[in-house]
Formats: structure tokens, C-alpha cells, sequence
């Protein structure tokens, strides 16, 4: 993995000791909330509902041993024993002080963390695939690319104050598996005939009030194009993205109302203007961070083979486990998502053995994934056995990796000052009730999303059930949409109809995994189901009930 | 756009020390909201004034970016208007040459923020500028002076 260099460090150590300022003169009344709010928000800090709420950056979801265990040690010490990975591969504490925040970045800094730029309108911490680098399908690393925009984007002058939150997601394999179009950017790398790396970049991508799966801008983009050609994306969209009405600032509405050819016009007349030289020196930064990328890469072993006469083991191991691209070695996702347990919530004690494991099993690396879950990424084939039982003893070894049950959920009302409804508590009966369905019946391939509010932190407009929840005349109402998807065939799922009140929800959700189990030909998913049938279907079986009470 | 004498009291300069006010007769004045580069024509001898609406408002940096990359290092780019003593390193490193404070501006932030802007801002970033600096000029040898 990317290990800091002096400059690194001293880059991170220098904005740590910037916002030790920025919080003594808040807390000196020299700047105002309004002011302070930018700057606390430019270094990952919220005001929620109950506390300031801290999101660590984790970029691109490469976490060593060290440093998740420092993630557990700032649980302990500062939070109340837990924290709550994100869909953006992030780490939120939702119970921090104000006063507390600059010592737990200079935790951080100790071991090359940060929380820059993990909120506010900025280019937010770039993600991508958590099986970079070992999984079988990969065409190319995503991981020096997004370290180079990492690289980029961090403290980046111009682009500070944008006219909104900018996401940038990058992929290297054939499965899209970071939601990448569903991105303000979106990169797709993959090698070129002489093994160079190549970049399609799509644009407009996003979720909330106005959801839009990504359009291509420009396929096949060499590596010393790359960073002249997304920082004048930026710069048109920093110049002409609307700044009167919030919820039209994304660059996906600008893209919209210019349309796309005339987006790319701006971008194309802005780069004919430019010196590009300060961007030369690019192409010898991605080779050196290739390099370390590559250093890390494990030996391949002896292949071994597993006993598979547990069920339990065999049902994780069929799960929870996939395929490696380096012979011998197996990637295991640990499940944050078991029965009742709040999606992406870990307890500083899980953290800490998670990262004992990590140093045993798996070359001391650990990454978090979108759907909110762990991986031990280098795993050999003849430990997977003695990893399972470790995860046994700490309760992590639910093996439902990609099944109904593996929920993804925003912290919705219990913790969010945006939320109009609840997310948690759906998600942990839902959890309970779809991972007894589970045994009885195949739930691969369905995803169950969950958003507190129409800002769509829970992605549920990209799963095959979503769940939005809303304030309907003071009472806690959730609407169901059918068929999105965050992988490379993205799509944005379609409203079923009128929402559920909390009480209600589950047994329509069960209605509506009855209709796809009947309705299913050949093992297909529930997209493929529902672009054949249509809603309707879907749309009886989930209502009848209430129709006939009424 | 407009000519606009400057009547703001205090300028802090890109070595960050703050000094008196000053007076700018004659200076292109541009709003980033409806201007762009190609209201500063080349070869102008007087400074380009940009005016901040709101700090929150970040276009100035861009047109300030793109005006220091058409017309060279020999335009005096001026900022004004509502920004954070915690926003000058943004403007020096997006282009401009002087921020303008007013008086109100010096006291609701105090004198010590902005005397000290510069120091306690990270100053060293990956990418550097035409004329120079940058982590990664450094890296790799080629770091101009």
C-alpha cells in the first residue's frame, strides 16, 4: 500500500496544526458558526443531531493493521467504543467534542490519516474497487490512480469552494463494484495495447433529490491528459455550476441544463488557454506510486486445499470469500451486517482484533468496502480455516456477503440533522427477517438499501429494493423503488408506489420477494425480473393487502 | 464592469505581512459571477480587481487561475470582498497578488488571524505552480525557482 514520504507527512501534520487554529478561534468567538462551518466541514467535522460528528478519510479504502487500530483506539478514547464505516469508504464518530478534535487528528497524522476534505463543497475522498489489486477480474490497479487524484485534489486551491460536494469514484476491473457512474466523476482505468493505463471519464453521476447515472465525457484518456483534463472539469463547473439553489448545484444538473456537448466545449476552450506544465511531473508521480503499489503485491503459495465438511465454514467460505488473482490466497470480506447488528458499525474491540488479524492473515492490509463491510485482502487459502474461527469468536463471521441481509443504511434520524425518518431500526429487523428468508431461499444478487432522507446517503436509489425514508404529517414513511443498480449496468430504481409506515414495511418487502421468487426464470435477478414484467406485478403484490383492509 | 477606486484600508501581501490600506485608481473591476477572462484584454496595464460576494462563493479563484495563466506574471490581480484570513492562502496560491482587507474585516477576524494567515495555512501542495514549487517538482527534481 502508499506509504507516506516526509512530504507527505508534513502536508498532513501541517493541516492538522491549521485546523488546532481554526477550532481555538471558534471556540475564542473570532469567527462566527456561519464562518467556522466551511472550515469544520472541510476537515470531515458535522454538527449533528446530538454532537459534532468526525468522518476520517480512509482513501480509497486501504487501511493497515496500525491504522485500523488506531481507528479503535479513537472509538475508546473519544467516541462511546464504536464507529460507523460509510458507503464512501470512510469512518464516521458520531459522539465527538468539539475540544477533542484536533488531538484525534494528530492521532491520525502519527499514522498517515487524516479527515481532510471529507465533507464540505470540495472534491470529496476519492473511492474505488475494495478488491483493487486481488481481485480475478481486475484489468488494471485502480489504486495509483485514485492516490494520484488523492494527490491532486488534496488542499487543491481553486477547488475549495465549489458550488457543491464533488465526488470522484475509479474502477479497474470488469465489475463495477464502487457505484463508479453513480459519481460526480467517474474514471474506468484499463490498459491500452502497450500496456499503458487508459481512463474513460464519466460525468454527471449522483444520487439525492435528483438521481442520474454518469454519461461518458471522454473514452481512452492517456495518463498525461488525465489530471489537464479533470482539473478543467472542475474549473467549468466551479465557474458556471449554479450557486442559487443548493439542490441544483451538482455538476450533474450543469451537465443537464448545458447538455453534454456543450459542457465539453467549455472544458476543451479552458484547456486550449493553459500552460499544462504543472501537471508534467504527474506521469512520474503515478510510477512511483505504482511502484509501492506493486512492492506490496504477495508472493504467490502453493495452492491449498479447504475441508469443506462445516457447514458453517463451507456456507462462509461460498459467501464470504472470493477469488484470487495471485495464486494460493483467498480476499475475505468480514460482514458488518449481522442479524440485528447496525450496518457498518464496529466496536473498537472489533476493530483491534480485526487488525490483529489482518497482521496474521493478510499481510497486515484490511479494506473497507461501499456496502459498508471489511476485507482481509491477502488472506493464504490454508488459513482461511483459522481466520473463520477467529471471526467466529468475535461475532463477525455471518456469512452473507451479497445477500439481502448485507444491507447498507445511513445513520437516518437516530443520528442525522438531515434525516426526515429512521434507517437503523428498519435495517436491523429487516436484517433479522431476511437473513431467517436466507435459509429457506436464494436472496443472492438483491441488494436492500436504506436512506434516513431524499439526500440518498444509503444509495437506496441504486438497489434492487430500495427504501426512502420520509415525514409524512409527522409520522416515519418509507418508499420503496425496484431495479437500480450501482454496477456497470447502473440504473436508477423506480418508485412502486405510495410508502409504508414502519409497522408495515417488512411484510411488503416479503410480498415483494415473493412475487420475484414466483416471477424469477432461470436464476434471474431482480432487475432482469422487473425490465420484463414491468412494475406492475410487483406493485399488486405488495399492496393487495392493504387494499383488501381498506 | 466598472473602473472603481478602492477604498479598503489594509492589503496583505503574498509574503503575508499586512500593511496600510491602499488605493487602486483605475483598476479593472470584475464581478466572477458574470465576468470571465476575456473581459481583461491582453497587454492591460492596470490591475484586475476581483470582488468575493461571499466567502462561500469560490469563483473568484478560478477566474483569478485562469487570468494568471493568459496573462503572465506581469498582472497585478487584486482580491477583495468577503473572504477568511483561513481563504488567503487559496487566493495566493489561485493566482492573486494582494488581498484587500477592510477595517471591518481586520477587526471581526482580529489583526492577529490575518498577520498570521499565511503561516498557519498549508502552504506546501502536490501540484505547484507555472512559476514554480510543488511536492511533486520536488520529487522529481525539477523544482524552478
Amino acid at each position: 500500500m502508499y506509504t507516506y514520504d516526509a512530504h507527505d507527512q508534513a502536508l498532513v501534520d501541517a493541516r492538522a496544526h491549521e485546523f488546532r487554529d481554526q477550532v481555538a478561534r471558534r471556540l475564542a468567538g473570532q469567527i462566527s458558526e456561519d464562518e467556522f462551518k466551511p472550515l469544520r466541514l472541510q476537515n470531515g467535522l458535522y454538527l449533528q443531531l446530538h454532537a459534532y460528528m468526525l468522518r476520517v478519510a480512509i482513501p480509497y479504502g486501504v487501511l493497515s493493521a496500525d491504522q485500523l487500530r488506531m481507528l479503535g483506539f479513537l472509538a475508546d478514547r473519544y467516541d462511546r467504543g464504536y464507529g460507523h464505516f460509510t458507503t464512501r469508504q470512510n469512518i464516521q464518530y458520531n459522539w465527538t467534542q468539539l475540544s477533542d478534535v484536533a488531538d484525534m487528528l494528530d492521532h491520525l497524522a502519527s499514522v498517515q490519516m487524516h479527515a481532510i476534505q471529507t465533507s464540505g463543497n470540495c472534491i470529496r475522498n476519492v473511492t474505488t474497487d475494495a478488491y483493487a489489486g486481488v481481485a480475478a477480474d481486475e484489468w488494471i490497479d485502480p489504486r495509483p490512480v485514485a492516490e494520484l487524484l488523492r494527490q491532486w485534489s488534496t488542499l487543491h486551491p481553486e477547488f475549495a469552494f465549489l458550488p457543491r460536494k464533488f465526488k470522484i469514484a475509479v474502477t479497474g476491473a470488469a465489475e463495477d463494484r464502487a457505484a463508479m457512474k453513480f459519481h460526480d466523476i467517474g474514471i474506468a482505468a484499463s490498459l491500452g495495447e502497450n500496456g499503458e493505463p487508459l481512463f474513460d471519464i464519466w460525468v454527471g453521476g449522483g444520487q439525492g433529490r435528483t438521481p442520474r447515472v454518469a454519461v461518458l465525457f471522454e473514452s481512452r484518456v492517456s495518463l498525461p491528459k488525465l489530471l489537464p483534463v479533470l482539473d478543467a472539469m472542475l474549473r467549468v463547473y466551479n465557474l458556471h455550476g449554479r450557486r442559487d439553489n443548493k439542490y441544483k448545484a451538482r455538476i450533474k444538473i450543469l451537465v443537464a441544463e448545458m447538455g453534454l456537448e456543450a459542457y465539453r466545449d467549455e472544458v476543451y476552450a479552458d484547456l486550449a488557454n493553459r500552460d499544462g506544465s504543472v501537471f508534467d511531473e504527474a506521469p512520474k508521480e503515478y510510477a512511483r506510486i505504482e511502484a509501492q503499489f506493486a512492492a506490496a503485491q504477495q508472493p504467490p503459495l502453493t495452492p491449498a486445499s479447504v475441508e469443506r465438511t462445516d457447514p458453517a465454514f463451507a456456507a462462509w467460505l461460498d459467501e464470504n470469500v472470493i477469488a484470487h488473482r495471485v495464486e494460493g490466497y483467498a480476499a475475505v470480506t468480514i460482514s458488518l451486517k449481522s442479524k440485528g447488528a447496525i450496518p457498518g458499525d464496529a466496536t473498537a474491540e472489533q476493530m483491534k482484533a480485526i487488525a490483529d488479524l489482518a497482521e496474521r492473515h493478510s499481510a497486515s492490509e484490511v479494506r473497507v468496502t461501499h456496502r459498508q463491510n471489511l476485507v482481509l485482502p491477502w488472506v493464504p487459502q490454508d488459513e482461511l480455516r483459522a481466520v473463520f474461527d477467529a471471526l467466529v469468536e468475535l461475532g463477525l463471521a455471518e456469512a452473507n456477503i451479497g445477500l439481502a441481509s448485507d444491507i447498507i443504511a445511513c445513520p437516518g434520524l437516530d443520528y442525522c440533522a438531515l434525516a426526515t425518518a429512521r434507517s437503523i431500526p428498519v435495517a436491523q429487523r429487516l436484517s433479522i427477517e431476511l437473513r431467517e428468508r436466507e435459509k429457506r431461499e436464494d436472496l443472492r444478487g438483491i441488494t436492500v438499501n436504506i436512506s434516513g432522507c431524499i439526500n440518498a446517503c444509503g444509495h437506496h436509489h441504486a438497489a434492487t429494493i430500495g427504501i426512502l425514508g420520509l415525514n409524512k404529517a409527522e409520522q416515519e414513511n418509507y418508499q420503496v423503488t425496484l431495479a437500480g443498480r450501482a454496477d456497470e449496468g447502473a440504473q436508477v430504481g423506480s418508485i412502486l408506489g405510495p410508502g409504508f409506515d414502519a409497522e408495515s414495511l417488512p411484510s411488503a418487502i416479503h410480498r415483494i420477494l415473493d412475487a420475484f421468487q414466483a416471477l424469477r426464470q432461470d436464476g434471474e435477478d431482480l432487475a432482469s425480473v422487473y425490465a420484463r414484467v414491468g412494475k406492475d406485478p410487483f406493485k399488486q403484490a405488495a399492496y393487495a393487502p392493504l387494499e383488501q383492509a381498506a | 464592469m466598472t473602473d472603481q477606486t478602492n477604498d479598503d484600508d489594509w492589503v496583505l501581501e503574498k509574503s503575508g505581512e499586512v500593511k496600510p490600506g491602499s488605493s487602486l485608481p483605475g483598476a479593472l473591476h470584475l464581478d466572477p459571477d458574470t465576468h470571465g477572462p476575456g473581459d481583461v484584454p491582453l497587454g492591460i496595464n492596470r490591475p484586475v480587481l476581483i470582488t468575493f460576494d461571499s466567502f462561500a462563493n469560490g469563483r473568484g479563484f478560478s477566474l483569478a487561475r485562469q487570468l494568471r495563466e493568459r496573462h503572465g506574471p506581469s498582472l497585478r490581480i487584486v482580491a477583495q470582498g468577503h473572504l477568511l484570513p483561513d481563504q488567503a492562502r487559496h487566493a495566493f496560491q489561485s493566482g492573486f497578488d494582494e488581498i484587500l482587507i477592510s477595517d471591518n474585516a481586520l477587526n471581526a477576524y482580529g489583526a492577529h488571524a490575518w498577520d498570521t494567515a499565511l503561516q498557519t495555512a498549508v502552504g506546501a501542495l502536490y501540484l505547484g505552480e507555472v512559476s514554480g514549487g510543488g511536492i511533486w517538482n520536488r520529487r522529481h527534481g525539477h523544482e524552478l525557482t
